[in-house]
């Protein structure tokens, strides 16, 4: 699996998911679109879960908090306003748990068995703990959401069973 | 006759959301119990009268393999009907889950894909 690949992967799977889950459509991006990490901290909603089976690591989901209202509406069938708090934090935990579930079989094959953590929210910013990770951002009508994907142990199965025998470079160990 | 259906999902999001799709199902639908993890849903399909149970796989505590496991094993609820809904993704853990007669429905789902799979479901269960 190549880098492009890799982007392109993880490109699909979040757009696919936010369309059929939460009714949000893949959009060209603004021109006066933010680069990744410009956006303030403060900001930004980040849901973290973790993975654990030939290959070891976590996926990051983030997305402005000011999308929260309207994710969870759309999830729900409600209005933005009669959404709760609970209700937004949970749309935002499903919508990374789906991701993750679907983009561990598109990169690892359709074999291998994976355990994933409950999502959580968490304020570090993505791949904090690792340095062999690969990010996309998809932009949506309603705002953007972000997937960073970060691998700790077990390259060499990503190998072994992706679909093309390249490593991302992105994810291999530094030398 | 109307149709109990017990969710179990740690997702309370994603129960209101298969609700809603069940809600717009054509089908009498009855009680609607819900569980957040495998425990739970076994003591539902023990304490109410369940006619389909709506499954996720990946929950804490009890995940829906155990749950399902312990169901059939369970003369009292081996019967059951049981749809999973999951974004699991390995087909040797779906094949093992579809030998125990459950159908599977994938994460993310379509209302029109859940309210088939009820439908076949609920003429099973009548």
């Amino acid at each position: 699996m190549t880098d492009e690949k890799l982007f392109r992967t993880i490109v699909e799977t979040t757009e696919m998911t936010c369309e059929t889950l939460a009714f949000m459509f893949p959009m060209p991006p603004p021109e006066d679109a933010p680069e990744p990490g410009e956006q303030e901290h403060a900001e930004v909603a980040r849901v973290r879960v973790y993975f654990d089976g030939p290959i070891t690591g976590s996926m990051v989901l983030s997305m402005p908090r000011s999308m929260l209202p309207m994710l969870a509406a759309n999830m729900l069938g409600l209005d933005e306003d009669e959404t709760t708090a609970d209700q937004r934090r949970d749309a935002a935990c499903e919508l990374c748990n789906v991701v993750c579930g679907n983009l561990l079989p598109a990169m690892a094959g359709d074999e291998p068995v994976f355990s994933v953590s409950p999502p959580e929210i968490c304020d570090a910013p993505p791949a904090a703990d690792s340095d062999h990770s690969t990010s996309a951002r998809v932009w949506l009508d309603e705002g953007w959401v972000e997937a960073e994907f970060a691998v700790n142990e077990g390259l060499s199965a990503l190998n072994q069973f992706a679909p093309s025998s390249d490593i991302p470079t992105a994810l291999r160990p530094a030398a | 006759m109307s149709l109990n259906v017990l969710i179990v999902d740690d997702s309370a999001v994603m129960r209101s959301m298969v609700i809603r799709t069940l809600q717009m199902a054509e089908l009498a639908l009855g009680e609607v119990y819900q569980a957040a993890n495998g425990h739970e849903g076994l003591e539902a399909l023990e304490r109410h009268e369940i006619d389909l149970a709506i499954v996720d796989i990946n929950m804490p505590v009890m995940d829906g393999e155990e749950m399902i496991q312990r169901a059939r094993q369970n003369p009292a609820t081996a019967g059951i009907p049981i749809m999973i809904i999951s974004t699991e993704g390995s087909q040797t853990r779906i094949s093992r889950l579809i030998q125990r007669g459950v159908r599977f429905v994938h994460k993310p789902f379509t209302p029109e894909i859940v309210c088939d799979v009820v439908a076949d479901l609920a003429g099973e269960a009548a």
